[in-house]
């Protein structure tokens, strides 16, 4: 028993050979999937512990936990050829999302088709996902909880701008009033400072006093008057952002009430992705499979 | 000496006028040669070259003077009534003769109303000029064989200060491009027709290049609040309307080197033109005129 190597090195060479066996078979499995294009099995091949967890508790890990890292410079090819399915499949679950692939095997996922439709996330095809913008959804939420009708969510504060402006008009159009007064003032201030002198009553100092005053106001008036056409479009332009996020909100609102009866709804269905899609995969075997 | 030799410069002189009478007359001979042709003709290749001849024709001569004779540009009007009638369309169109200092000129009025139109030669132009306003309608061109409508004038007679007679307006828009159409159709004219072109390959460039996002955004609220949505285009940036028969109306960057944008309308049967979709959709008609500087057309020449 001088040589225990030998039987150690054996039982090693054994293990290594039957490991890169077990890799071989996965990555010849991976392909007469992807050829068949079976890709129930594809997910099953690539996720072998979420699928355990989230579909089939007694699914056998054959190929261990993690089995896709040993291909997993093919992620983006992979995740192009399983986008063909799974987005015709979301298409019909998500009718109001375009996705657009910006480079290949990524998607990025814009909700409608009008004009400057909002761009709301991404889609990942390898893991089953959307990652979507939470704070752009919220809005779209916050849309949908107004529910007096006529009301936006933006309305009230558009009506608030539109009032500013009327106000904001009537100062500019005013201007010819604000001369006339002004011109009348500074007369009667020169007539007065006719009657001046050295003794001047205390009737003759208030009147000087008022006028001034109210010299003051007009000024104070016509320097707003100035600034006024600026600040009226600075309104306008924002009238518009609003009225425009408004539409689109209210598209987005459309879309999404003719495919789920709330946005919980909705949320829902976009989180449990993976297991619907692949309840759907499932389903479909069984139909094939029977038929 | 002999007498004759002195009387023979008497004689010449003589001779030279009558040479220069005949000549003269021979010219109003041919002048009213030409007149009558244009008057009476049925070959329309007949009448486009006695136009263009009259056009240019100088009837009197140191001899001979004719004072009943019209302006050039008249015999535009002239070729203008004679076509529109040997096309067989039915009009509203009169003729009407006015003298001023040393010639008369012609015009075209227009039933029940005080409408009248002439061809006037501005700045080595011929244009058909509304005599009320004073605005040409179209240029016209018999010897290069060009027509084009006038943007200013479409831009202030049908969206600025509006008329209220839009029935005679349209009328008249319709006689105007029928018109152009005939001499694309008899003589291969090149015709601009501006706004009303009802082709789907016609490509209403906007005068200026660029276009602001506010008025497509505009154009996108203002659509929505009337129940049409303002679609994303794919290919290109900018977006389209599907409007009311299968008209669709496409607002686009044509050329993103010059951003140059653009307006289409297709329709199945052709039967729209960018004006006629303006008058038939109010709220496009309204989006137009608030950013009528931005969206002026451009004339191809």
């Amino acid at each position: 028993m001088a040589d225990e190597r030998m039987n150690h090195e054996e039982s090693s060479r054994d293990i290594l050979i039957s490991q890169l066996k077990n890799k071989d078979q996965y990555i010849n499995e991976l392909a007469e999937a992807i050829d068949q294009h079976n890709d129930l099995r594809i997910y099953q091949l690539l996720g072998p512990l979420r699928y355990r967890d989230e579909i089939n508790d007694a699914f056998n890990l054959e190929f261990g936990e993690y089995p896709f890292e040993l291909v997993k410079d093919q992620r983006q090819d992979l995740a192009h050829f399983l986008s063909d399915n799974l987005i015709d499949y979301l298409i019909k679950q998500f009718p109001f999302f375009y996705y657009r692939e910006v480079e290949k095997g990524r998607f990025t996922v814009f909700f409608g088709n009008w004009w400057d439709r909002r761009e709301v996330g991404t889609l990942d095809a390898l893991n089953v996902e959307y990652q979507l913008d939470e704070e752009k959804l919220e809005k779209l939420e916050k849309a949908l909880n107004v529910d007096e009708p006529d009301k936006t969510l933006n309305s009230e504060q558009i009506t608030s701008l539109s009032a500013e402006n009327v106000e904001l008009q009537k100062a500019v159009s005013s201007q010819k009033d604000r001369e006339e007064k002004q011109k009348n003032l500074m007369e009667q201030q020169n007539s007065l400072a006719d009657k001046g002198g050295l003794f001047e009553s205390n009737k003759i100092k208030e009147e000087r006093q008022q006028i001034k005053e109210e010299l003051e106001k007009l000024a104070q008036e016509d320097e707003q008057a100035a600034k006024a056409p600026e600040k009226i479009r600075e309104n306008q332009k924002q009238i518009l952002a609003l009225s425009k996020e408004d539409t689109t909100l209210g598209l987005e609102m459309d879309a999404l009430k003719k495919s789920f009866t709330s946005f919980k709804e909705f949320r829902e269905t976009t989180d449990n992705l993976y297991r619907n899609y692949i309840s759907s995969l499932l389903d479909e075997g069984q139909v094939r499979s029977n038929g | 000496m002999d007498k004759s030799e002195k009387k023979a410069p008497l004689v010449d002189g003589l001779l030279k006028v009558q040479a220069n009478l005949d000549a003269g007359l021979k010219r109003g001979l041919d002048f009213a040669d030409l007149f009558r042709v244009l008057t009476t003709t049925t070959d329309r290749m007949e009448l486009l070259n006695a136009a263009n001849r009259l056009f240019s024709f100088v009837v009197d001569s140191d001899s001979v003077l004719f004072p009943k004779k019209f302006e050039g540009s008249d015999y535009y009007l002239i070729f203008m009534t004679r076509l529109i009638e040997l096309s067989g369309l039915k009009t509203n169109l009169g003729l009407e003769t006015s003298v001023e200092k040393d010639h008369q000129i012609l015009l075209h009025t227009w039933k029940e109303t005080d409408q009248k139109f002439r061809f006037e030669i501005q700045n080595g132009a011929v244009n058909y000029v509304d005599q009320n306003s004073k605005q040409t309608i179209f240029s016209l061109d018999l010897k290069t064989k060009k027509m084009s409508f006038e943007t200013d004038t479409i831009n202030d007679t049908y969206f600025l200060n509006k008329v209220d007679n839009d029935k005679v307006l349209n009328a008249e828009v319709e006689l105007f491009t029928k018109f152009g159409h005939i001499l694309e159709d008899t003589y291969d004219f090149a015709v601009d027709f501006n706004m009303f072109d009802t082709r789907n390959n016609t490509i209403y460039e906007f005068e200026q290049l660029g276009l602001k996002t506010d008025i497509t955004d505009q154009l996108f609220i203002d659509s929505a609040q009337n129940h049409f949505t303002l679609l994303n285009s794919d290919g290109q940036k900018g977006g389209f309307l599907q409007l009311n028969n299968q008209v669709i109306f496409s607002i686009f960057q044509e050329d993103s080197t010059s951003d140059q944008w653009a307006i289409q309308i297709t329709d199945p049967e052709e039967k729209y033109s960018l004006f006629s979709v303006f008058k038939r959709y109010d709220f496009l008609n309204e989006w137009y005129v608030r950013n009528i500087q931005s969206l002026k057309l451009k004339m191809k020449f």
